[in-house]
């Protein structure tokens, strides 16, 4: 019985350190870079540390911004993701996902970019020639 | 000649020339029980400079573009249904005015920004006395200078199952220039007045109610002016952003409550002049992240949560002639804020004696207090409020200043309320 007792307080322990994304309410929370309100499926990005603390972005400039002024501590985040624009609810890891600057984007710090899980699907949303498409290296290199 | 006398020929001419376009121009009237049945049977035959007059009755209109320079009448707000089908009205040309008209139910797909009235790359457009029902974006004007907007009524959805999610901003000007935006009251939109690297416009005796997000939210707008609007009950308050020389004058921002909630949110705010303004009923009055070189004189910061919040890389900020009153925290900050300055500013904290009877206090008076310190890092500490350790903590820390910060000091405390003379 004992021991049964010892394993799910165990279990407990376990389940309590398990460092995962929590979804954002919109409306609710705020950016930790910019301070807005995040309202938009589309674009918002979260970073969780592997100590379980979790940031919430309203746009990937700002998820963007903030991982650049945090160089030193990236080996801390468990994850970084930011929203797929062509699947709202769907998060994408923002290292590998591929990006999409075209101005009829309209994300909400103006830098006008959206995250796309593939080069095909973020080619698609935009008309040929007009949007540029970049990957994460580029898109730190384009925010402030 | 006198310049008294050109100034009247001026006039003169202006009136025989408007007179013989007048002459020229036309009436069309539109009802479905006429020969011209709707608007763009009308827009077909009407000349730039024409005025369609539209008879009260329900219309079904989706995607019409105006593409003659005409003004739009409508008599008894006739409804201009666009059936969910896309944007209702979209204006391609310059001097264009529509007045009078109900105009609904746009598309709500998130993709694209469905406009009640879009108005791209074109100036001299008047949108006036209109209603907006349910519409995404009721007034859109990308790229558009010289307009004016004034007196619509915009009413965001009437479904109760809309979320925030799929509404869009009441005014929302991106790249445009030199609108008067006057007398619009704006509710059930995300932001009530919305704009995004637009300069030269001015926003007056606006009414912003009950917005899902900011009641006013701009970004990137330099040399605006804001006078005299009231910005209520708004999820999140009002949000200006990454502008300079911005001018806010009398205006109003109330009841805004929230963790995220700001009467007026600050950020990367410069050169600016923000006076007479009352903030009162909101969790945070004004929220200052990175901002320089401002003037705030004469606004009342009345039963704020935190009357003012001024993080400590804001620079080079006046605070002078404020009333603080009933507030729960008059400044609280999280770190040393250097170069702000306080001065002649009522604190009804203030405790200090008038000996010499000169209106000032005659001690200096430091309206960050060591709670708002500790609430500000521990925000449970806030349990403790009014209790006896706290105001003994208070009172210690007054007597012997040692942890808050001395750089946020008014020296020169009123001892009554200012009151602009």
């Amino acid at each position: 019985m004992l021991k049964l007792v010892k394993i799910i307080c165990l279990l407990f322990v376990i389940a309590s350190c398990t460092v995962k994304p929590s979804p954002i309410l919109y409306g609710k929370d705020a950016c930790n870079y910019c301070r807005m309100t995040i309202m938009d499926p589309k674009f918002d990005g979260e970073i969780v540390t592997r100590k379980g603390k979790v940031y919430k972005f309203d746009a990937e400039e700002c998820l963007a911004s903030f991982y650049k002024t945090h160089l030193s501590d990236t080996g801390s985040f468990a994850f970084v993701l930011v929203a797929n624009y062509a699947r709202e609810g769907k998060m994408l890891s923002a290292l590998d996902a591929f990006y999409l600057n075209d101005e009829d984007l309209r994300s909400p710090m103006g830098v006008n970019v959206a995250a796309f899980p593939d080069r095909e699907t973020a080619e698609k949303a935009t008309a040929p020639g007009k949007g540029k498409l970049m990957d994460w290296n580029d898109l730190l290199k384009i925010v402030p | 000649m006198k310049p008294a006398m050109l100034y009247k020929l001026v006039i003169l001419i202006g009136i025989l020339i408007t007179g013989v376009a007048d002459a020229a121009a036309h009436t069309i009237i539109v009802h479905p029980s006429l020969k011209v049945k709707n608007i763009s049977q009308a827009l077909q035959q009407a000349h730039n400079g024409d005025t369609i007059l539209v008879k009260q009755g329900r219309y079904a209109v989706a995607n019409l573009g105006i593409d003659k320079s005409v003004t739009l009448l409508g008599e008894g707000y006739p409804v201009l249904d666009g059936q969910m089908k896309g944007d209702v009205l979209i204006v391609n040309v310059n001097h264009v005015i529509i007045k009078g008209f109900h105009i609904c139910n746009t598309n709500k797909g998130s993709l694209r920004n469905y406009a009640g009235i879009r108005c791209e790359s074109v100036k001299n457009i008047i949108i006036e006395n209109n209603r907006f029902n349910n519409t995404l974006f009721p007034v859109y004007l990308p790229k558009t200078s010289h307009s004016v907007v004034r007196n619509n009524v915009i009413n965001g959805s009437s479904h109760e199952n809309t979320t925030a999610m799929e509404s869009g901003s009441g005014i929302y000007l991106w790249y445009a220039s030199d609108i008067l935006v006057d007398g619009n009251s704006v509710s059930g939109q995300r932001d009530g007045i919305y704009f995004e690297f637009s300069n030269g416009c001015t926003v007056s005796n606006n009414r912003c109610k009950n917005n899902y997000r900011y009641g006013l939210h701009f970004m990137f707008s330099d040399s605006n002016t804001y006078i005299k609007n009231i910005f209520s009950d708004n999820g999140a308050g009002v949000a200006v952003m990454y502008s300079g020389h911005i001018i806010m004058l009398q205006n109003r921002f109330e009841y805004n409550w929230g963790p995220a909630a700001y009467g007026l949110l600050l950020k990367e705010i410069n050169d600016s002049r923000i006076s007479d303004n009352i903030f009162g009923h909101n969790t945070t009055g004004i929220y200052m992240e990175s901002c320089s070189r401002n003037q705030f004189s004469g606004n009342n910061f009345n039963m704020n949560g935190w009357a003012l919040n001024i993080l400590s890389d804001c620079t080079g900020n006046r605070f002078d002639h404020n009333n603080f009153t009933g507030n729960t925290f008059d400044v609280s900050t999280n770190g040393s804020p250097e170069q702000n300055s306080f001065d002649a500013n009522y604190w009804d904290k203030y405790a200090g004696y008038d000996l010499n009877k000169d209106g000032i206090g005659d001690i200096p008076y430091y309206p960050v207090s060591l709670y708002s310190k500790i609430v500000e890092n521990i925000p449970y500490a806030i349990t403790l409020f009014r209790s006896f350790v706290v105001s003994l903590l208070d009172k210690a820390e007054r007597a012997i200043p040692s942890l808050i910060p001395v750089s946020v000091i008014d020296h020169h405390p009123l001892m009554q309320q200012y009151r602009k003379s």
